[in-house]
């Protein structure tokens, strides 16, 4: 969607404009509202079973082309934030395991340290004295 | 006794919660009442001052929408 | 942050580009992935790097790939194992022990909310019995690098605890073999002969307050004595970088290191600053602003300025340090110095105040005078200022699983953890960037949240988006040479690390 595309209305200080969800998921929709909340007021409507309304307010006078062009970067932010949300899908399966690998990865001395910081919170856990066992160090090891 | 302000807020796209809970952090600067309609939540809010009126609506929505973003499920977790 | 880029993301080609972050620096859009990897294109190269066009003989495709960029020929085990090295810090307990030894303190800074007291409350100076619970405290902490920290108040005013600390630690470590850095942060002007060799015979490190040349650090600074704080200071400083060359340690490594805090005043004096640190032998400057909270409204007008002016503070007194390294004199900034590790090296260099998730009570933990636990000293400032929610237990009372296992670390660890967090999850600088909880519920009340554009927010973003767009132009490599040396932390063998504790990668 580019802000030629947007049917804006324009009125003090407010601009407002509604979205196809079925274009923009509301992910997109709120991921770009988020980025606005530092930049004025957002208001957000159902204004028909897919549509969403969002109005944009400034918390200072603005004139009809600043608030045409708030408008604009809403929807320019909506095109970035749907590219990001398909990048997030497309690898986050992928993500998830690498992430699963890299912290609980089963080779070698990892494994070790693993098992030993395991065996330490237990011990740590277990002893009335509370007197830990340092996980570099294990008893008997 | 000052004429309250009306905030509607979709319930497909805010979160019960997040609006409570907006309206409980404003509460300094108003008397809130919560409500709903088949369609959305309903804040009423008295302003203790005139001189907060003209914000505290819109800092009330403001903060609605970040607590309902901030509650879900961020898309890329 | 907007993304001020034109985009289609119907053209995105699912089967060929592994996950990136991306945003505008200048004309070009960087990359950015989870092992801090970090790559410039031009509009047009991102438009044919997201519909998967870039061929294989193409030099850009191999750039991409050696970058892990790409899903296609992506190296999921070195891939893993590089995000495991990064993530290295998770797997350690606290590091850093902050003990505050007194609140005493013989100055009244105009920017200090430290909790400080006058010089005669000796009911706020820690016992003896106490420094001993809590150094016993401390070594429970599974971690193999351990840092103790004086802090205050002014923490030589009650010296006796950091001798005994200082030796009962070094004591207990003959069979604890941990590595053990001491160092103390103090404002010199309490100090003696005696002192001075006490701490340089066991290796403690001095970090001290330097705000600037003489009219500077004494404008912020009211001393009691109403003599020249920054003429004490100095001169106490060159004692003891004098003794450390008398005694043959390199002063490269050797020498009493300084932190700044930045008020109204110090914004016209980037270059003053740093000349004083220079020509003091100092070689690691950290521009830090102000905390805003705590301050009456009245003092904050006098001392205190918006980011955006703080920022634009950074960048021209960067931008004289980096003038300064091209002349040959090493001299870095350290917060950029944390960042450039992070997109640099393999390694994350574990400055607690830039993680994800956050080290507060789970990297370092923080001792009042008391022997109350506070999750780190920012958590003891707001404990002092109303808000107990930071107060995790008592070394009398408390073990230290409890500690670790506190409701309150695991919130701000939950709170911290970017991937969760709205903006942050897919903010280009999230690899290399960290968020503060406590910030944001002294400003907002409450720890989940980065607000948008928060003050920390916009001033990590607005570090990191300078230092990517200096790179951007660095068309010869030469500042990137300098920026690498940056992120080479050299310890002071056998003793304590060039930097002070708190900034030390464990």
């Amino acid at each position: 969607m580019s802000e030629n595309e947007l049917q804006t209305e324009v009125d003090e200080r407010r601009v407002r404009f509604s979205i196809d969800e079925s274009v923009y998921d509301l992910d997109v929709v709120m991921g770009a509202a988020y980025l606005f909340l530092d930049r004025g007021y957002v208001f957000l409507d159902r204004v028909g079973d897919r549509r969403i309304q969002v109005a944009l307010r400034t918390r200072k006078p603005a004139s009809e082309a600043e608030l045409h062009a708030l408008a604009g970067e809403f929807a320019n932010e909506l095109l970035n934030q749907a590219l990001r949300k398909r990048v997030g899908e497309a690898n986050g399966r992928l993500r998830e395991f690498i992430m699963a690998k890299a912290l609980f990865a089963a080779d070698g001395p990892s494994t070790i340290d693993r098992l030993l910081a395991e065996l330490d919170a237990e011990e740590m856990a277990a002893d009335d004295l509370d007197i830990p066992v340092p996980w570099e160090k294990p008893s008997g090891g | 006794m000052a004429e309250p302000i009306a905030l509607r807020f979709h319930k497909s796209l805010y979160d019960e919660d997040a609006v409570r809970r907006a309206a409980e952090r404003f509460a300094a600067l108003g008397n809130y009442e919560l409500g709903a309609s088949e369609a959305d939540w309903l804040v009423s809010i008295v302003p203790v001052r005139e001189s907060v009126r003209a914000r505290l609506g819109d800092e009330l929505s403001n903060h609605a929408l970040f607590e309902t973003i901030l509650g879900r499920k961020g898309m890329n977790t | 942050m907007l993304t001020p880029l034109k985009v289609d993301p119907t053209t995105f080609d699912e089967g060929s580009v592994g996950y990136f972050r991306y945003g505008m620096v200048g004309d070009k859009v960087l990359l950015t992935n989870d092992v801090g990897e970090h790559l410039f294109l031009t509009p047009e190269e991102f438009r044919r790097f997201i519909a998967g066009q870039v061929q294989a003989d193409e030099p850009l495709y191999a750039n991409l790939r050696k970058r892990y960029f790409l899903k296609r020929d992506l190296d999921v085990e070195q891939f893993a194992t590089k995000l495991r090295r990064k993530k290295a810090f998770l797997q350690n307990g606290p590091h850093l022990h902050a003990i505050v030894t007194t609140l005493r303190c013989n100055h009244a800074c105009r920017y200090c909310h430290a909790s400080r007291t006058d010089m005669t409350a000796t009911d706020t100076d820690m016992s003896l019995e106490t420094a001993r619970k809590v150094v016993d405290f401390a070594f429970r902490s599974p971690t193999p690098v351990l840092g103790f920290e004086f802090q205050g108040g002014e923490p030589t005013a009650n010296f006796p605890v950091i001798r005994f600390v200082v030796d009962y630690a070094l004591e207990k470590n003959r069979y604890e073999n941990k590595e053990l850095l001491l160092s103390t942060v103090t404002n010199l002007t309490l100090m003696d002969e005696e002192k001075m060799h006490f701490l340089l015979d066991r290796g403690v490190s001095i970090c001290t307050s330097l705000d600037g040349p003489a009219d500077l650090h004494d404008k912020n600074r009211g001393w009691m004595e109403k003599q020249s704080s920054h003429a004490t200071v100095t001169g106490w400083m060159d004692k003891f970088n004098a003794e450390w060359v008398r005694r043959g340690f390199d002063p490269d490594l050797f020498h009493v290191d300084a932190l700044m805090t930045t008020t109204r005043a110090s914004l016209s004096r980037g270059r003053d600053i740093v000349d004083e640190y220079v020509n003091r032998g100092i070689r690691s400057l950290h521009l830090r602003p102000l905390n805003p909270f705590g301050f009456a409204v009245n003092t904050w007008q006098q001392v205190g300025y918006t980011m955006d002016e703080f920022l634009a503070f950074y960048r021209s007194t960067l931008d004289y340090i980096i003038e300064l390294n091209r002349k040959g004199v090493f001299v870095q900034e350290r917060l950029a110095s944390v960042f450039l590790t992070k997109m640099f090296t393999p390694d994350d260099p574990n400055y607690s105040d830039c993680r994800s998730p956050c080290g507060s009570g789970s990297a370092q933990l923080a001792y009042n005078f008391d022997g109350s636990i506070y999750t780190d000293d920012e958590g003891r400032m707001a404990a002092h200022m109303g808000n107990d929610f930071f107060k995790l237990g008592h070394v009398d009372t408390s073990s230290f699983d409890e500690i670790l296992r506190h409701p309150t670390v695991k919130a701000l660890k939950v709170a911290s953890i970017q991937d969760a967090l709205p903006a942050c999850h897919s903010c280009v600088h999230k690899p290399t960037c960290g968020v503060q909880p406590l910030h944001n519920y002294m400003f907002d009340g409450d720890i989940f949240g980065q607000r948008p554009r928060s003050r920390k927010c916009q001033e990590f973003y607005g570090v990191q988006q300078y230092l990517y767009q200096l790179l951007s132009n660095d068309t010869d490599g030469s500042l990137e040479r300098i920026f690498r040396r940056w992120t080479i932390q050299r310890s002071r063998p056998g003793t304590t690390p060039y930097a002070p504790a708190s900034e030390v990668t464990a």
